[in-house]
């Protein structure tokens, strides 16, 4: 392979500047060093893979999750605080959602245009332990049912129910609250003046021409 | 009164409004009102511009954006979950539409809030925060300062967020944003 090619993303740099294969195939057999090379680069790959993994992991933690499944946020909690209940009625036709816990307590909401809910549910002042927790959404029925634990209360030692701020990273981009552009439409038009000025031209040009032509008739 | 004493009056007289001026000023710094645990937003009042609007949860999109209420929903407002809530320490988010497909949305008058204009949040836990502007801007979308609006403060802030500006009709959005800063003044 030329030195200028580009080469594929499994070949790593080898140190005379050639290319070896991150994945061990049968010519490297024939080759100790090869195979050493081979294998460190296997490894060096892998070691890479796995440095990269964990922030992807912390990006996909603060997505909200497919159609059909739910999430309590935080999982644990003491009685009176707030927890999040979050997810997708995946049935179309699906309007509302209502949660069903003897951990739990929380209004009926309407959902958003994908099916979405993202409800804040406050811990009912029950014994500590661990509770099921179920959603159901209407008029589908579809349930789909999580674990909840409630802590002993009071309990100073307990973590904070709201994540620190500085633990999220901040939003990519600007907010998208422009809504459908119903208010905004007309402002990259041209403005009426603009548009009626060729007709205005037309109709003038027109006058002066009948003008003339009258003038020598 | 002798020429030295006259003097001595006026220094007197100066440092004492002075050190009137500076109390004044002190006074303006401590208006802050003592921050309140986290619970939940449920309702945004923006006397001003006739402002009375539910509020709920948002979090993130899968690109990483933040979200924003559902167009069917514009008369909502969204929280951004995952910073502080009103009246706690920090700056927490509060975003509106200023349209939707059919006409002006909750936050459509948002540019016309000025320095000194109250907003109150109540609560889940029953309190309301009150707040007062400190600052509107207008920012185009691609210079969005998200540490400013997003990023830690020593005090309790609340940033409220619509769009703004001239719409581009090709990327279907406004170019602008308009920010709202503002800072507890009182906790009921």
């Amino acid at each position: 392979m030329p030195a200028s090619a580009p080469r594929p993303a499994w070949e790593s740099r080898r140190a005379d500047g050639g290319a070896v294969p991150a994945v061990l195939s049968s010519c490297d057999l024939t080759g100790g060093n090869v195979r050493v090379r081979t294998i460190v680069a296997g490894t060096a790959a892998t070691a890479a893979a796995l440095l990269a993994a964990p922030p992807a992991q912390a990006e996909r933690a603060v997505v909200d999750p497919e159609p059909g499944r739910f999430e309590i946020d935080p999982s644990s909690a003491k009685p009176d605080e707030t927890v999040t209940v979050r997810g997708r009625c995946e049935r179309p036709g699906d309007e509302t959602m209502r949660i069903t816990s003897h951990a739990l307590r929380a209004e009926e909401i309407e959902l958003d245009s994908d099916g979405g809910f993202n409800r804040a549910a406050t811990v009912r002042r029950t014994q500590p332990g661990r509770y099921t927790v179920t959603v159901i959404c209407q008029p589908s029925k579809v349930s789909y049912t999580e674990v909840f634990y409630v802590h002993r209360w009071p309990d100073r030692r307990e973590t904070v129910t709201y994540p620190k701020p500085e633990a999220v990273p901040y939003p990519k981009g600007a907010p998208q609250t422009g809504g459908g552009g119903a208010q905004g439409d007309g402002r990259d038009r041209p403005s009426l003046p603009l548009l009626l000025l060729p007709a205005a031209l037309a109709g003038a040009a027109g006058a002066v021409t009948l003008a003339r032509s009258r003038v020598r008739a | 009164m002798s020429g030295p004493d006259r003097r001595g009056y006026l220094v007197a007289v100066l440092a004492a409004a002075a050190f009137a001026a500076l109390a004044h000023d002190g006074r303006d710094r401590e208006g802050d009102a003592e921050e309140l645990p986290p619970a939940e937003p449920v309702r945004v009042e923006i006397p001003v511009i006739g402002v009375r609007a539910p509020v709920m949860p948002v979090g993130r999109s899968p690109d990483g954006t933040v979200q924003v209420p559902p167009l069917h929903q514009a008369h909502r407002v969204g929280w951004y979950r995952y910073g502080p809530a009103p009246g706690s320490r920090g700056s927490a988010v509060l975003l509106g539409h200023y349209d939707d497909l059919h006409g002006p949305a909750v936050f459509h008058r948002l540019g016309r809030v000025r320095r000194g204009d109250v907003v109150r949040i109540e609560r889940r836990d029953g309190r309301t925060a009150v707040f007062a502007v400190e600052s509107v801007e207008r920012v185009p979308k691609s210079r969005f300062p998200a540490r400013k609006v997003y990023g830690p403060v020593d005090h309790a802030g609340l940033r409220l967020v619509t769009c703004g500006g001239s719409y581009d009709r090709r990327r279907r959005t406004y170019r602008d944003n308009v920010i709202v800063y503002a800072r507890l003044t009182a906790a009921r």
